[in-house]
Parts: structure tokens; C-alpha cells; sequence
């Protein structure tokens, strides 16, 4: 059992908890100024808690007759135990734990700042990818005009990108600033300028692929992986940057990006719908590429027609 | 369209001038044209019914149209396009007839024609002598065309013969008067109230046209060895002629003589049978910026018409040369991709056709390799008949695009694919 003077109450805060020590017993928790431990959360009663200690263990009493006191889960009404792991309180709608001094503190969480990770948390990286982006956008309108223009026109038709970089960035950025009391506005330029370039690349490579394949599946499965995974999966990577454990970061990045998950499954089953209607269009790959870079052979006249011919029995597929 | 447009705006004080001096000349040849159009309502007016298609469940008029009384006295003679209702649905409609002193009665489908649109009905008893039909008269010469234009009134419409027209494929009579859908399958006749031609469509301002009588004749002595009874399958009928009209036009298009032209760097065929008629497509250099675009369309400008929303029997091309010189490739392929984007402007539902079925593969043609896809789709009541869409694109080069479109209405496939390949085989790559 734990000396008298190692116990303490944990009552929890963001971003950091309040410790209380707790020297002489009983100790009498509550709102009223006249608590040993005083709460000003207003789902704690005037007198609300009572922690006395025996020779069995610590004696809980709920003195509350509005919203109680949860001990490990359970509604309390008075009760004894000893104090060899953390116990969970509930006092009114606040967290708090009975703790005591010896036992152990989970690891420290190291910064984990290598790799590819490194473009979330060097700002010389998270700039340079920002660049990167702004470049592969403006590369993107350039080769999209038809019409000899200034650099400016170029420029100019990028800013709304640059536009959008900036805002996800300082959304990110506040949330940040929210949960953790910290800006880390290199980190959220990093994760949107990720937002926006992975989908246009893994757009690229998808009509690559299509060209390839003489098909449309792989852009289409790419676009369903960026619509779907993208997102959550750089929240998360993002998240558990910031020291949060597996779980709750999984929690956190679908938490964030359900809106954005139902827009886009929304999108596809209105895409299924209207893919099952008859259009009286013929539907083939109509992809070209420079670097003419594909799977199937060029045929001979001849053989093409005996191709075609084959598959083309009938139009019953 | 616009080079016609500019002509008229160069050419308006000429036209004044023009307009002035024949309506100086007009004036006694329209009198003169009346008094014999009124003489000729008189004489033959026993002759001309409206026809229409009755929805057996309303028993109101859905479509309407004109008919004649034709080499018997109850048989009558109007376009296939008035009755097509009633053939593709006969539980549905019936079919009957208005005379001008108003009376009444039901009519029986005895054989059509699809291909020169013509139809020829029986009535259950004797209705008006039968008008006589004669050959085409000279150029120039004025025809009376009769009908109900609108369901307003059985009226008369004067206007010229301008003749045969021999290069397109239903080799109608050019008739430069305003014929109106009511008069459809009325007879144009000739100062002597011959029959010299059956109305069948406008192009508006006074540019329509007319069957010529020999169909109607070659249709009615069919009939007349079948003693002029029904007898057999209408439909499948129907079906035997659109087969054998687009064997006969892929036959003849693969056996013409074929003159190549330039479009950018290859030579292709452009104008291959005298139904086809070519147009320039190029758009203005302005409005392509870096790009440089010849483009070539082709099309027999044919409709067979089936039904309101089914017609077969077309045949277009398209050729479209690009060309980027100070591009570079990925920022031409970016604007070539955006053209490869050929549609069928085909309004055929799903209870007509099925859907397409494609086959992408790249062969060399001329030296060049190409992207190229075939489609196919079937008609569910026309068998054997199809649908064929061909489109590819130049993939070899990197600042030349050249796309290529073929689309083939109502044809047999492997018939179409002859055709296909004579076209491939005969493109000529000229840098």
C-alpha cells in the first residue's frame, strides 16, 4: 500500500492535467469553496466526493445527489479499495485519477523526425514540397494552354492553387494550435501541400498506367484510393507525429476526414448510378500519350481485322 | 454554312436587282399558274385522303398524313415515315383515312418501301378513280403537289421540277416549293394531274422533295404479283431491305475508284461515291493557338427513317490532322487527348440497339502507328444489322496527331469491316 504522501488526484485538462497531492485525510471534493480539493466544473455538486483511508484500502464515499461519481466504470455510492494501479474517477462529467507516486510513467514519446516523415517537421522541407507543388501546378497549366502566354498568365492561373495550399494549411494549422497550444505552421504547410500534390501525381500515373494497359481501370482505382485512403491515411501519419497514441490518431484523422469520406462515396454511388444508365455512347479508352509506352503490339493491318473480328463476334458481351 | 452566308452578304444588291426583275416577269406566270392548280383540285381531288395513324386506345390521331388513290381504285399510295407507328406497333394503332368531303374509313398496310419511304395501303372498298403516274418532266417545269399540310385542309402547293437528284443516294426530285409535314405521301403532280412524284421532305424555304413514281411503281407491280394482298412479314421485309441497301452501298463504296487528298501528312480518301459529299472542317487559326488543324468531314448526309427515333442507313468519316511545331510533346498530347474524344450523335435508345462493345488495339497503317478502336452495337429488332463506329488516333509521333472517325448506321459488321480495311490500307503517310 502507498505511504500517505505519495497519493495524488489527477484531475484531467487539456492540454495538461492538475495534480493534487493529497497529505491528510478525509479529503472532501466538490464546487463549494470550503473542498479541500475544489472543481469548478459545473457538472460537480457542492460536496461531491469523499476519499478517506483504513487500514483496507482508501474508502470512497459519493456525496453528490445530482450526477454521481463513477469508480472505474461503475456508479458509486461508497466503497473500499487499495491503491495498487491507477483508479478512474468520474466526478460529474470530469476525468480524474487516484495515483500513486511510485508507480510507473509510460515511456517518454520521442520525436520521430527521419525519412520521408521529415517533410511534416523540417520547414526547409515542408517549403520545398510546397514549391514542389506550386511547380507541378503550374507545369499543369502551362501544358493545358494551347496559346503562347506570359510567365505572368501562368502565375496568375496557379494562385488559385496557391490559394487553396494556404488556406488547408492554416485550417491545419488551428487545429493544431487547438489541441496542442502550438501553430507548427511548417508541419500544416507540409500536410497541404501533400493534400494537393499526391492526388494530382497519383493522377498522372493513372492515365501512365491507363495508356499502358489500353484501359481505364488503374486511374480509376488510383482515384478511388486517393478519394477513399489518401486523406485519412496523411491525417494519421500527421497525428502520430505529434506524439498521439495509434488509436486515438486513427479516431482523430477518420473523425476528420468522415465528411470528405461520405462526399466522396456519395460521388460514387451517384457515378454507379448514372454508369448503369444507357447512354449510347461507346465506352474505351480513349487515353494518349507521348511516350507511347504500352503493354499491346502494334498489328499488321491484317491481323488487327482478325483481332477486331474475334472479339467483336456480336455485341452481346 | 458561313461561306454561303458571306456569299449572300457580297451578293444582297445583286439579289435586289434580281428579286426586282422577276417579280416584274412573274407577275402573269403565277396567274397563270393558279388557274390551272385550281382546275386540277377540282379534278383530282376525289383522289387525295389524309391518312392517319389511330391510337386504338384513345381513338385520336397521333400522326397524320396524305395518301393517293393509285392504279386501283381502293388501293392507296403515301410515305412509309406516315404509317411507321402503326408497323412497329399494329396493337397499338390503326390505320385510316379522311376524304375531302369528310368521310371516313379503315385502311390495311399491304408493303413498304423503307428505302424510298413509300408505303402502299388497301381501303375495304372502291374510293376514286386512280390518279395515273408519268415520268419526270423538264427542269423548270411546274408541279402541283397535294396534300393536307398541318391537318389545316386538303390544299395545293405550286412550285418547279429542279430534277433528279442523281448523286444522292435515294435519287429523289429536287422541288423548289414549301411542302409541309401533313402533306407527307400526297402526290406531286404534273400540268396533266399525272403523278410525278409522292411528297416526302423539306429542307424549309421552299427546298423539298419528292419520291420519284418509279419506286411506287416497282413497289406496286410487287404487290400486284401478290394480287395486292398482305400475305407475309412486313417486318422481316423491311429488315431484307435495309441488309441488302447497305450490301449494295459498302459493295459499291469498296469498288469505286478511290481519290486520294492530302490531309496534313497523309493522303486519305476523301470522296469515295458520289452520294458522299466532303466539307472542310479546319476552325480558324486564331482560335487554336499553337496548334495547326486541317480537318476533312464526309457523309452521305442519308437518313432511312425507321421510326421517330431510329434512322439507319448514314455513312460519315473524319479525318483531322494537328500538328503543335514549338510544342512540347506532353503539352500537344495534352490538347490532342482532349480531341480524341468521338461521339455518336445518334439518338437510338435502349430498346432499339444494344450497347457498344469496343475493341482498342494499335496497328500500322502507312508506316504510322495508330491507336484504334471498333465498336459495335446490334439492333434487337433489325437482325443483322449494326451500328459501327471506328475511331483511332496517330500514337508515333510526337508533334503530329492525326485522328481518324468512321460511323456506320444499319450495316452488317463483318461487311463494314471490308470496307474498314480498304480504308486503312489506302492511307498514304507523305513527310
Amino acid at each position: 500500500m502507498a505511504k500517505l504522501d505519495s497519493l495524488l488526484l489527477e484531475v484531467q485538462l487539456r492540454p495538461l492535467s492538475q495534480y493534487y497531492r493529497l497529505t491528510s485525510f478525509p479529503v472532501r471534493i466538490g464546487r463549494a469553496l470550503d473542498n479541500d480539493i475544489i472543481l469548478s466544473d459545473p457538472t460537480v455538486s457542492a460536496y461531491h466526493l469523499e476519499i478517506d483511508q483504513t487500514e483496507q484500502g482508501l474508502v470512497f464515499r459519493n456525496l453528490s445527489k445530482e450526477n454521481g461519481t463513477c469508480l472505474n466504470g461503475k456508479f458509486l455510492n461508497q466503497s473500499i479499495l487499495p491503491v495498487n494501479q491507477p483508479i478512474n474517477l468520474r466526478i460529474g462529467n470530469r476525468r480524474a485519477r487516484l495515483l500513486s507516486s511510485n508507480m510507473p510513467v509510460i515511456q517518454t514519446s520521442v520525436s520521430r523526425c527521419g525519412g520521408l516523415l521529415r517533410v511534416f517537421c523540417r520547414p526547409f522541407c515542408a517549403i520545398g514540397l510546397a514549391t514542389i507543388t506550386i511547380l507541378a501546378f503550374l507545369y499543369e497549366t502551362y501544358i493545358q494552354s494551347i496559346f503562347n502566354k506570359e510567365l505572368v498568365y501562368y502565375l496568375s492561373s496557379v494562385m488559385p492553387y496557391l490559394l487553396g495550399m494556404i488556406a488547408l494549411a492554416l485550417v491545419i494549422a488551428g487545429i493544431s494550435r487547438l489541441a496542442n497550444q502550438r501553430w507548427e505552421v511548417f508541419p500544416a504547410l507540409g500536410l497541404a501541400s501533400l493534400c494537393m500534390l499526391v492526388p494530382h501525381l497519383l493522377g498522372e500515373l493513372g492515365h501512365a498506367l491507363n495508356y499502358f494497359f489500353t484501359a481505364d481501370w488503374p486511374l480509376n482505382a488510383l482515384l478511388l484510393l486517393s478519394n477513399f485512403l489518401l486523406i485519412p491515411l496523411l491525417f494519421y501519419v500527421y497525428i502520430r507525429l505529434h506524439h498521439a497514441e495509434r488509436w486515438p490518431a486513427l479516431g482523430i484523422a477518420l473523425l476528420f476526414s468522415a465528411p470528405l469520406l461520405v462526399y466522396q462515396a456519395m460521388d460514387l454511388t451517384d457515378q454507379w448510378t448514372v454508369g448503369n444508365e444507357f447512354t449510347g455512347q461507346a465506352n474505351f479508352n480513349r487515353n494518349l500519350s507521348a511516350w507511347d509506352m504500352r503493354l499491346k503490339p502494334t498489328l499488321s493491318i491484317d491481323d488487327y481485322f482478325t483481332e477486331t473480328e474475334k472479339q467483336l463476334k456480336s455485341a452481346n458481351p | 454554312m458561313i461561306g454561303i452566308h458571306n456569299y449572300y452578304a457580297n451578293e444582297l444588291p445583286k439579289l435586289c436587282c434580281l428579286l426586282l426583275v422577276l417579280m416584274l416577269i412573274w407577275q402573269p406566270v403565277s396567274v397563270q399558274a393558279v388557274d390551272r392548280s385550281s382546275s386540277l383540285y377540282a379534278e383530282v381531288q376525289q383522289a387525295i385522303y389524309q391518312i392517319r395513324i389511330i391510337n386504338r386506345k384513345t381513338g385520336h390521331k397521333r400522326t397524320i398524313g396524305s395518301g393517293f388513290v393509285i392504279d386501283r381504285p381502293y388501293i392507296l399510295a403515301t410515305n412509309y415515315h406516315v404509317v411507321s407507328a402503326y408497323l412497329n406497333d399494329p396493337n397499338a394503332y390503326s390505320i385510316d383515312y379522311l376524304a375531302t368531303d369528310g368521310s371516313t374509313g379503315s385502311l390495311s398496310l399491304i408493303d413498304v418501301d423503307v428505302l424510298h419511304d413509300l408505303a402502299v395501303l388497301a381501303a375495304n372498298k372502291n374510293l376514286a378513280t386512280p390518279l395515273n403516274t408519268a415520268d419526270i418532266p423538264e427542269k423548270g417545269a411546274t408541279l402541283y403537289a397535294f396534300g393536307n399540310p398541318l391537318g389545316l385542309g386538303f390544299s395545293v402547293v405550286t412550285g418547279t421540277n429542279n430534277g433528279l437528284l442523281t448523286e444522292s443516294e435515294d435519287k429523289n426530285i429536287l422541288f423548289s416549293g414549301n411542302l409541309n409535314s401533313g402533306m407527307s405521301g400526297g402526290p406531286a403532280l404534273n400540268e396533266a394531274g399525272a403523278v410525278v412524284g409522292v411528297n416526302v421532305a423539306t429542307a424549309g424555304n421552299a427546298v423539298s422533295f419528292l419520291v420519284a413514281t418509279k419506286y411506287l411503281n416497282a413497289l406496286l407491280e410487287k404487290i400486284k404479283t401478290r394480287d395486292f394482298e398482305p400475305g407475309y412479314n412486313l417486318h422481316d421485309s423491311i429488315v431484307q431491305q435495309l441488309k441488302a441497301s447497305s450490301t449494295e452501298m459498302l459493295q459499291r463504296l469498296i469498288s469505286n475508284p478511290w481519290k486520294l487528298v492530302a490531309v496534313g501528312g497523309f493522303q486519305v480518301p476523301s470522296r469515295i461515291d458520289k452520294s458522299i459529299n466532303c466539307w472542310d472542317g479546319s476552325e480558324a487559326d486564331e482560335e487554336r493557338g499553337l496548334v495547326k488543324v486541317i480537318s476533312v468531314n464526309c457523309s452521305n448526309e442519308r437518313e432511312i427513317y425507321l421510326d421517330e427515333k431510329l434512322s439507319v442507313g448514314s455513312t460519315q468519316y473524319q479525318y483531322t490532322w494537328y500538328e503543335g511545331e514549338g510544342m512540347i510533346a506532353p503539352r500537344f498530347y495534352r490538347m490532342y487527348e482532349a480531341q480524341n474524344t468521338a461521339e455518336t450523335d445518334n439518338n437510338a435508345n435502349k430498346e432499339n440497339v444494344s450497347d457498344f462493345k469496343c475493341e482498342t488495339n494499335f496497328v500500322k497503317i502507312a508506316t504510322q502507328a495508330f491507336k484504334m478502336t471498333v465498336c459495335r452495337r446490334d439492333y434487337l429488332r433489325y437482325n443483322g444489322l449494326s451500328d459501327v463506329l471506328v475511331t483511332g488516333a496517330m500514337v508515333s509521333q510526337k508533334r503530329q496527331g492525326f485522328l481518324f472517325e468512321m460511323f456506320l448506321t444499319g450495316v452488317n459488321f463483318k461487311e463494314s469491316m471490308q470496307l474498314v480495311k480498304q480504308v486503312f490500307e489506302s492511307f498514304r503517310w507523305q513527310n
